[in-house]
């Protein structure tokens, strides 16, 4: 009896546990996406206000950000550092994979960001603040998108994981 | 002052370590001979990597071989010049606006990157570039002390110069000529150096990477007819030095330089005197009687030789 009982207590803890780690990545995912938004509104200053270099701009953005969002910023900026004629694109999308690693982002997020890339200090000025903007405002319905599915998802997680240790549980004893 | 850097050297530290990984490749392996003759490096999307030589122009392929044929050139792809313009703009394009009206970046060392592409104009006026096709990396040159016979010439009393224009077909030395004056007027007086198209002083951040002088002023940037009225306000100069006058509001500044009592030395294209006369421009400038001296340059005997001087006084 009494190592049914450890027995059932662990499933339904690491399920429970499980469940409540799901929740929370659905509501760091938001944190991310919301904070990499105010990122890319800074290097938009750094940019389309300061005029600083693109290698500049990346440092000090990685300054004002904070994990995962900085380590996406400061590989972006090693790379341009490491050799002259590492392109935009290229540091860009190290930083990127960088940052997927953390695995705070979805595919769909990282896509985005990725596209930032693509024109990345290779346009005048106005054509990188459109190009940030335009990035931004994707990331702003990534968001939304996040914040529907945290609404939805997160109590399903948070209670469903010790439902499901329960459930598998009772069909086990 | 510490010695200058020798052009081969200043070509592998401060113009190769720009280039794309496989120009770098071709041209790293060149003796140091052949840097020395290099004058200008031209990349051209699709067409054989070239090298403007002091005396020829020749072609370098991939194994570093240089030949006047040019299919055995390497053929410049897209990378190459993404990378090359990567570099020398730091991945910036959008914090050179200036230079891409101009139409070339100047990079550390003032070196001249000349950009072909594609203009993009607003009112006219053309706003920046894209779609890139080209550089000409030009290699700065100082030759110090090539002045030396014309500044015995050009000097009258209390140690300050005539007003003097130099004249010459293009690639005959004038700028250099004229940065080299700059150089030994500006340890003695106060110069001001209006650089307009950043080829005197060639800055780089602000700051000259040839050397103009211990106690020369530059305005990089600056049209001329603005910056010599600056320069006269604020700076208070001596002598002041400006490159290829030859536009109407250039008229109007001079004479403020000469009514302030500023001596002036510029210089303008023109073969000879006939030429330089037959301008409408130059013929307002003579006729105010603002020059003292014409210097006639030539390539005949190499860049910067002296053809004719002449006194107008």
């Amino acid at each position: 009896m009494i190592i049914k009982m450890i027995g059932v207590s662990f499933i339904v803890s690491a399920s429970g546990w499980l469940g409540l780690y799901k929740a929370s990545q659905l509501s760091h995912r938001t944190k991310v996406i919301r904070q990499l938004r105010m990122d890319l509104e800074f290097l938009e200053k750094e940019i389309g206000f300061s005029r600083n270099p693109l290698e500049q701009a990346l440092s000090r953005t990685a300054g004002v950000s904070c994990e995962p969002n900085k380590g996406l910023f400061t590989k972006a900026c090693r790379e341009l550092r490491s050799e002259p004629s590492t392109t935009a694109r290229e540091a860009w999308s190290k930083g990127v994979a960088h940052l997927s690693k953390s695995g705070a982002l979805t595919d769909e997020d990282l896509n985005i960001i990725s596209l930032i890339g693509e024109r990345m200090g290779t346009s005048d000025v106005s054509d990188q603040v459109r190009m940030l903007r335009q990035a931004g405002t994707e990331m702003k319905i990534q968001e939304e998108k996040s914040l529907r599915r945290e609404g939805s998802e997160k109590k399903l997680w948070s209670y469903g994981g010790f439902l499901l240790g329960l459930m598998i549980s009772i069909l086990l004893i | 002052m510490s010695s200058k850097p020798a052009v081969p050297e200043k070509i592998q530290n401060q113009i190769i370590p720009y280039l794309a990984p496989k120009i770098k490749g071709c041209i790293a392996n060149l003796p140091s001979a052949q840097l020395d003759q290099l004058e200008e490096i031209r990349l051209r999307l699709g067409k054989p990597l070239s090298l403007h030589m002091m005396k020829s122009e020749m072609f370098l392929g991939e194994s570093g071989k240089l030949s006047r044929l040019a299919r055995e050139g390497y053929i410049v792809t897209e990378d190459d010049v993404v990378r090359t313009l990567a570099a020398v703009s730091g991945n910036s394009v959008y914090a050179l606006e200036e230079e891409l009206k101009r139409g070339f970046i100047t990079i550390r060392g003032g070196h001249r990157v000349g950009l072909a592409g594609k203009t993009i104009l607003e009112g006219g006026q053309i706003k920046s570039m894209k779609e890139f096709s080209g550089l000409a990396i030009r290699v700065a040159r100082e030759l110090p002390g090539c002045g030396n016979t014309l500044m015995g010439r050009i000097m009258a009393e209390r140690g300050r110069p005539h007003n003097t224009l130099i004249i010459s077909p293009p690639r005959c030395g004038k700028t250099t000529l004229l940065r080299d004056l700059a150089r030994q007027l500006g340890d003695e007086l106060n110069v001001a150096v209006i650089d307009e198209r950043s080829e005197l002083a060639g800055c780089f951040r602000g700051e000259p990477q040839l050397d103009v002088g211990a106690k020369s002023d530059v305005l990089e940037g600056c049209p001329k007819a603005l910056g010599i009225g600056m320069a006269i306000r604020a700076l208070a100069p001596e002598v002041l030095i400006t490159d290829e006058i030859g536009r109407y509001e250039d008229v109007e500044a001079v004479e403020e330089c000469l009514n302030a009592g500023v001596k002036i030395i510029s210089t303008a294209h023109a073969k000879d005197m006939e030429d330089l006369k037959r301008r409408p421009v130059m013929q307002e400038i003579f006729k105010q009687h603002s020059f003292e001296m014409v210097v006639i340059l030539s390539r005949r005997k190499g860049p910067g030789t002296i053809e004719k001087l002449i006194r107008l006084d």
